[in-house]
């Protein structure tokens, strides 16, 4: 009796959070004078967020979210920015921080005009155009031998003019959640040496004894996760896969339960997730993965917190700039590696940071103007639909083969063994949370989503039956008592 | 606006630009074939209008793959700015869709090869709970009956191309992203051509793509999408995709091309250098340029923080006055971000290896699944390639790997959701300055 009462007060809990969560989403979004982006997609999935131009990191996106096809919103970040741009010449020990020292707003934005947005829609940045926004072909939704299923795509680009720089900053938002932060660095050289035979950089034609000097751009991203109803039930986790001597590769996942700072291990593989822990079955998730990264810049003597690649934060307003912070914060710390000072971030609302850095080395195709060079990663969208998206066909008997013969396995040694994910530090729970939706068994994959809708009438009509078949059994249990009191 | 022309082994280029001018060949053959002959003699080009007639090499023990090989097909695109492609195509029965005697012109030059050869050489699809990679190429092989047929339902945002012997690919032309934006002059876009063909493996299908942007970039892609068909009950091999205690399997991937270079068309000139950024020993923050000729077959690594990258370069021909920018191509390993592990095969945990062409080396491993034509005896994997002969004065193959990882979602049930891979060939001294813009002052 107890366990059922439990679960009706579980199921309630449940109901009353989803309700909420769609409620939530279905809020219209707070955004100042108006700067509301919102988009559906031809396959009915959107997006929407705030949007506004910051003196010094131009674009910032806020209350950014994402909409499956025939579901509800679904918040992912609180906010978006390019947080720091730093360039670092060959020739001298001078790094600059361009987003502190200049800043990529105000009169640094450049006007745009139909040959920077041949395909979208201008809107105004203090009263010129300067935000480009564009729905155009995405990437593949699916791949099949008898079709492509292509799907579109949001991009949002502003480019700030510093020096004789010109950045493209961008970012695409997919049909599939999925979202891909961006730069495109162009315009003209910046610095040249009068010594033509400098090692620091290189002798170009038609340009006489100058040489023009090699450089390093180091772009900082930071992002606000804020996965679900709450903003500090995100987590984060670093996977990695290490060999082992039989030749298999092993995956560990390492909960990140502090502050950190991590770096890239090519052999290991390293990711990095961040899931929403309200749904600790098959969390939405949120993955990162470090392939664009040939090039890393490295200061250990001046910048030490180059040495890492991804950080994470407590969320902390005066905690902006990945360097160059206390400029603007006196009473706050300097920069990203001060930030990482060991705060526990459960139950927290984290802020991840991550950097890419590129080497750049003139070519004469750089002169008069220079071909831009783009810098991006993929922040991938995991477990935010229940199937394929947009896919309306079923297993092929040869992959439900492959799964029913994995699951009529009896697993060897201890057969109640716990298939949940390892985690070091915090083993996650194997309850049945409140998931965004349900889920399939083994062998019963099913096509169709349920909404949350649907999840929550049938949630609410079990825990009301359960609730009225309880009270109904007490209601007997008190007549019988009452009887035999009677009696 | 843009141009495109594709022709089936027959060298009909000048036609297609005289007629453009207004020239009937049919009723001005003396003046054209006059006219064309004068244009040849005239140009710096030293590439051939026809593509090669293909010759059938792998003959396979046990298994015969269709020697049905697929002719090889000129095609030229022009873009507006006037930066031209020129290239053969062919869906090989054994690697799928290639290029070859590839040329790039900016715009107003003249046109110039590339590559005399590009081609994916290797697949190999680790699932973490195997201590053995699965090879796609030679066999199972991306062409022959795995090659898909393109048609308008594959071919999304492009038409198809077709051959004469019937083999069809698609092929695409989109506007990219902004070639620059400057303070004082119009924005300007790039715009990209792609070639593409899809293969199907077991329950995985591959996409080979060739991209050639009006800049003069080339990026070889792959997409990896299909069906999973591996599944287990183990969490240190598998990742949740929504079912009930069975897990997706997780793999490692290594795709590995082979690019045969022949800048500017000559073959046996051209330098292969590693080029990175050394830190000064007793200040880490200057930087110089360290250049190093690669003169042996070697296999070699990406070094991130000294930004290491590969320079192929024409030994005798520069774009300029000067004499000391030669025109040349950059690899550089910005999308190396992971690298393969693999106690079995040397070669695979390297992303680079440079060898002496030989006909006969074309898999980095499991060559010896197939025979060639003559009487060569050839190593079974590129560690037996890789045997310390001389690149000097040589014809050389660049070997370059991709490593990604497979970690399934529930998005990957009933059918995966596309995983690319790409890298980037940039153009690096090709012209004396951007010819999309006035000449430096």
């Amino acid at each position: 009796m107890n366990k059922r009462y439990i679960l009706s007060v579980l199921l309630l809990v449940c109901s009353l959070l989803l309700s909420w969560t769609a409620a939530l989403a279905e809020d219209a979004l707070d955004c100042v004078n108006d700067q509301l982006i919102n988009t559906e997609f031809n396959n009915g999935s959107a997006w929407r967020m705030c949007w506004e131009s910051r003196q010094r990191e131009n674009l910032v996106l806020s209350q950014v979210q994402f909409k499956p096809a025939n579901g509800q919103y679904f918040p992912v970040f609180s906010s978006l920015r390019l947080s720091q741009l730093h360039v670092t010449y060959d020739d001298s020990n001078v790094t600059y921080n361009d987003v502190t020292q200049f800043g990529l707003g105000a009169g640094y934005v450049r006007e745009l005009d139909t040959n920077d947005c041949p395909f979208g829609e201008l809107l105004g940045i203090n009263t010129k155009p300067g935000l480009c926004v564009t729905v155009s072909d995405g990437k593949d939704l699916y791949s099949t031998a008898q079709e492509t299923r292509r799907a579109q795509s949001l991009t949002l680009q502003s480019t700030s003019m510093v020096g004789a720089y010109a950045y493209l900053a961008t970012w695409k938002f997919f049909a599939d959640g999925s979202i891909e932060p961006s730069i495109g660095a162009a315009g003209a050289l910046q610095r040249s040496s009068d010594d033509g035979h400098s090692h620091f950089g290189r002798k170009l034609e038609g340009s006489g004894d100058k040489s023009w000097l090699s450089h390093t751009h180091n772009y900082y991203w930071r992002l606000d996760f804020d996965l679900g109803v709450a903003a500090n039930d995100d987590i984060v986790n670093e996977i990695s896969f290490n060999i082992q001597d039989d030749g298999t590769r092993e995956k560990h996942t390492l909960r990140l339960s502090e502050e950190s700072a991590r770096a890239v291990n090519r052999e290991a593989m390293t990711a990095w997730e961040i899931a929403d822990s309200g749904d600790t079955s098959n969390p939405v998730t949120y993955l990162i993965e470090p392939t664009n990264y040939g090039h890393r810049h490295v200061n250990r003597v001046n910048e030490p917190y180059t040495e890492f690649d991804f950080f994470v934060t407590r969320q902390n307003d005066c905690e902006r700039f990945v360097s160059e912070n206390a400029k603007f914060y006196p009473d706050c710390n300097e920069n990203i590696l001060e930030f990482t000072n060991n705060e526990n971030i459960v139950g927290e609302d984290i802020v991840v940071w991550h950097r890419i850095s590129f080497h750049h080395v003139p070519r004469n195709e750089d002169r008069s103007i220079m071909h831009s060079h783009w810098d991006g990663f993929v922040i991938e969208a995991r477990n935010l639909h229940e199937a394929t998206p947009a896919y309306a066909g079923t297993l092929s008997d040869q992959t439900q083969a492959a799964i029913e013969r994995v699951a009529a396995e009896t697993p060897e040694g201890d057969e109640s063994r716990d298939y949940s994910e390892q985690v070091q530090g915090s083993k996650q729970s194997d309850t049945v949370g409140c998931s965004i939706a349900t889920r399939h068994s083994a062998g019963t994959v099913t096509q169709t989503s349920m909404s949350i809708d649907f999840i929550l009438l049938i949630t609410l009509a079990t825990g009301l039956a359960i609730y009225k078949r309880r009270i109904k059994n007490n209601a007997s249990a008190i007549k019988k008592s009452a009887s035999q009191r009677l009696h | 606006m843009t141009n495109t022309r594709q022709h089936n082994k027959s060298g009909t280029y000048p036609l297609y630009h005289f007629t453009r001018l207004g020239f009937n060949p049919i009723k001005h053959s003396t003046l054209y074939w006059f006219v064309f002959a004068l244009a040849v003699l005239n140009s710096n080009t030293t590439t051939a209008n026809t593509c090669p007639t293909s010759t059938p090499f792998m003959q396979s023990a046990g298994q015969t793959p269709s020697t049905e090989d697929g002719a090889e097909n000129w095609f030229q695109h022009e873009f507006a700015s006037g930066a031209r492609w020129q290239l053969c195509w062919r869906v090989h029965p054994v690697t799928g869709l290639g290029v070859s005697q590839v040329s790039y012109a900016a715009p107003g030059e003249s046109m110039r090869q590339v590559l005399d050869k590009a081609t994916l050489a290797q697949v190999l699809i680790k699932y973490d709970d195997e201590s053995q990679d699965n090879a796609v190429l030679p066999i199972p092989g991306l062409g022959g009956d795995n090659a898909i047929t393109a048609n308008s339902l594959l071919c999304q945002s492009g038409n198809v191309l077709t051959s004469t012997t019937g083999q069809h690919i698609c092929q695409s032309v989109r506007d990219k992203n902004s070639l620059t934006t400057t303070r004082r002059t119009a924005s300007l876009r790039r715009h990209e051509l792609t070639l593409s063909a899809r293969s199907e493996v077991d329950t995985l299908l591959i996409d080979q793509r060739w991209h050639f942007s009006e800049d003069g970039q080339i990026s070889p892609e792959i997409q990896l999408s299909g069906e999973l068909s591996r599944f287990t009950r183990a969490s240190e091999y598998g990742s949740p995709v929504g079912l009930s205690q069975v897990l997706a399997t997780n793999a490692s991937l290594l795709y590995t091309w082979r690019l045969d270079f022949n800048i500017n068309g000559t073959a046996e000139n051209d330098l292969i250098e590693s080029i990175e950024f050394v830190p000064f020993e007793t200040d880490v923050v200057r930087r110089t340029i360290n250049r190093s000729e690669i003169e042996t077959e070697s296999l070699h690594n990406v070094n991130a923080e000294q930004f290491r990258g590969w320079l192929i370069s024409d030994a005798d021909v520069s774009a300029g006055n000067s004499g000391h920018t030669n025109i040349a191509y950059f690899l550089d390993p910005q999308t190396s971000g992971y690298r393969f592990v693999s106690r079995t095969k040397n070669w695979a945990t390297f992303d680079l290896a440079v060898t002496k062409r030989k006909e006969c080396e074309q898999y980095p491993s499991q060559n010896n699944l197939v025979t060639s034509n003559a009487s060569d005896t050839c190593g079974n994997s590129l560690d037996d390639f890789v045997n310390g002969e001389s690149l000097i004065n040589e014809d050389s193959v660049i070997w370059f790997s991709l490593s990604r990882q497979l970690l399934p979602k529930k998005e990957d049930l009933p059918v995966l959701q596309p995983r690319r891979a790409h890298f980037v060939l940039t153009p690096f001294d090709w012209s004396a300055h951007s010819r999309f813009s006035e000449a430096p002052e």
